[in-house]
């Protein structure tokens, strides 16, 4: 089975304009900053929320097809995993689980069998009696999880399923939900604000912003040939508009680099990985080495690196060793030399 | 719990509202005459009027509940149109004067009433001056309290609870009953402890619309009222019953009302 979406829905001035596709046995999640209609379109899919033009095909059942058909969630086979869970609070864990079989006609027995196979297949048998109020936020997930696989759901929808959990949880908690999505054979989608969610998760990534979709594919895809601003800061590199022509890139807004690309020619987009980038204190000589002057607008703590924002022309983020920094006197303000092989600038039309 | 002097200007007139309040509560139960208490509050009419007070003012809950509770749910989805002139239209019986809710309900439900005169001519319904009359009376001043306190229930209630149920292939009628009023279940027993408390102390609507008839609609407080024309002290110790009753229903409550701040 396999989605189509190609719908859009007007919420006062903001418009989700989507068109996609999403496969059987895939998992996609739908990347994008806050209020870039991540959660809509995710309400949309799930039938909480009316298009305004256009259509929805799960499989071969049209399940929205504006403004005549609405399949209501009831009827859609979904199941939602919502940020936050969403668990019963007056309901037992077991009984969570049992509410979607209940609801679609078992009996109560059969509904408990059910919960308790769940419980089993996600380890949390122990759980059973308790109510949500006195689980962790890494049991609550996987409870949420068990409560939406329940109803048997062709289509397992997943708003932020990590956003609530602290960071040490939420590794493991990752784990064990890539196991599980990744055996559903239905059509996954999740909603993330986090990239490495998406890096980690995703077989296929929907950049949406402002309410568009402004690039899919695969993470690796998107690491290399990031389509916007957004992307290459996601993906942690720089990105470069401008004119190729003859091995020669005129940067939008100044500067012009070599790269090695020679047959490219018009507007292009050119991708230049933090790390590749040197800092030298005089003017560095070598060939096939793009050079140019900037100074230092922030010095940014990472992990094991500091990232060093340059204003220049084309501005860059570069990463280097705590090493480099003392032994160069990096601060605020320095004037400092950019370097890049011309072979670490990646290039390409958009 | 922190000691803090408190200065005079708030002391003294906080005082003397609290023994405003407090003083007559002290007077009824000092005045109660103890030995005849038994006795008055077994005769016949005592508890004929108690009998009636409790079968009007349960059934006047149970009517709120099966209407209000829908009506609460309404007003807090914002489902009909208006909806804010229609929580004032239903506020409006709490703010008026009971003897004008009476009057109102005559002029209504009357025999010659807007609603009441068509019942009467074509089935010879009446409802002034019976039982049914009271409790009509007692749910007409008495259910806006379920719905108000119950719309800020469902209100609170986040809408994700019902969408996720929605989604897990649950129909409206089984997530009204299975989740959302599970779930403003400490607001629907208060709304419904409030209902139940102003219906039975409910005087000015009843004795307009239905009348003072012994074992028909005189409730406990008309029964007091017309006791305290006759016999002081059968006044007093029916107050004092209608009293322990408030007492009871404040208990009741205390987890929602009387709790002070943490800490």
């Amino acid at each position: 089975m396999k989605i189509l979406a190609n719908f859009t829905l007007t919420k006062g001035n903001f418009t989700l304009d989507i068109d996609t596709t999403v496969s059987a046995g895939t998992v996609t999640a739908v990347l994008g900053p806050n209020g870039s209609g991540k959660s809509t379109l995710l309400r949309v899919l799930a039938g909480l929320q009316l298009i305004d033009s256009g259509e929805i095909v799960f499989g071969d059942r049209v399940v929205d097809a504006a403004p005549s058909i609405h399949v209501s969630p009831q009827d859609r086979c979904v199941g939602v995993v919502f940020q936050d869970y969403a668990l019963f609070p007056h309901l037992s864990v077991a009984e969570n689980i049992a509410f979607g079989p209940r609801s679609l006609g078992a009996s109560k027995k059969e509904a408990r069998n059910v919960a308790r196979a769940q419980l089993e297949s996600l380890g949390i048998t122990e759980l059973s009696a308790r109510r949500p109020s006195q689980i962790s936020g890494g049991q609550g997930q996987r409870v949420a999880l068990a409560r939406a696989l329940a109803t048997q759901p062709d289509v397992l929808l997943l708003d932020e399923p990590l956003a609530a959990l602290d960071a040490q949880t939420r590794e493991s908690v990752r784990t064990e939900l890539e196991r599980h999505i990744k055996a559903f054979t239905g059509c996954v989608v999740f909603v993330t604000h986090d990239p490495l969610d998406a890096m980690l998760l995703a077989d296929r990534v929907i950049i949406l912003e402002n309410g568009s979709i402004t690039q899919e594919g695969t993470p690796s895809e998107l690491a290399a040939r990031p389509a916007t601003d957004y992307v290459a800061t996601l993906m942690g590199v720089n990105l470069i508009r401008g004119y190729a022509h003859d091995g020669l890139l005129q940067v939008d807004g100044g500067g012009v680099l070599q790269i090695s690309q020679r047959s490219l020619e018009g507007q292009v987009l050119a991708v230049l990985r933090p790390e590749a980038i040197t800092l030298h204190l005089t003017q560095p000589q070598g060939s096939a080495r793009n050079v140019w002057r900037g100074t230092i607008r922030a010095l940014t703590p990472m992990h094991d690196r500091i990232r060093v924002s340059i204003d220049a022309s084309p501005p860059v983020v570069a990463t280097v060793t705590h090493a480099s920094v003392a032994e160069l006197k990096l601060s605020v303000g320095t004037s400092i030399w950019v370097s890049a092989k011309t072979l670490t600038i990646e290039a390409f039309t958009k | 719990m922190r000691i803090q002097r408190a200065p005079l200007f708030l002391l003294i007139p906080g005082l003397v509202a609290l023994l405003f309040l407090v003083v007559p509560l002290i007077a009824l139960i000092a005045q109660t005459p103890w030995e005849a208490f038994p006795k008055i509050i077994s005769s016949p009419e005592a508890l004929e009027a108690l009998r009636l007070s409790l079968l009007t003012s349960l059934a006047a809950t149970g009517l709120a509940a099966v209407f209000g509770i829908p009506m609460a749910w309404l007003l807090a989805r914002e489902v009909l149109p208006f909806t804010g002139l229609l929580r004032a239209l239903v506020i409006v019986p709490l703010l008026l004067p009971p003897v004008v809710s009476g009057v109102a309900l005559l002029e209504a439900l009357g025999r010659r009433g807007l609603v009441g005169g068509f019942l009467y001519d074509n089935f010879d319904i009446t409802f002034p001056f019976t039982t049914i009359g009271v409790v009509i009376a007692t749910t007409f001043v008495a259910m806006p309290f379920l719905i108000i306190t119950l719309e800020g229930g469902f209100r609170s209630l986040h809408q994700r609870y019902e969408d996720a149920a929605a989604t897990l292939g649950a129909n409206s009628r089984r997530i009204f009953f299975r989740v959302s009023v599970p779930m403003v279940a400490p607001a629907a027993i208060a709304g419904l402890v409030l209902c139940w408390a102003r219906a039975l102390g409910e005087f000015g609507a009843t004795i307009t619309f239905a009348g003072n008839f012994p074992g028909v609609t005189q409730t406990m407080p008309l029964a007091v009222y017309t006791a305290l024309e006759s016999d002081r002290s059968v006044a007093i110790a029916l107050s004092l019953v209608l009293l322990l009753v408030s007492v009871g229903v404040l208990v009741a409550l205390r987890g929602k009302y009387l709790q002070t701040r943490a800490s």
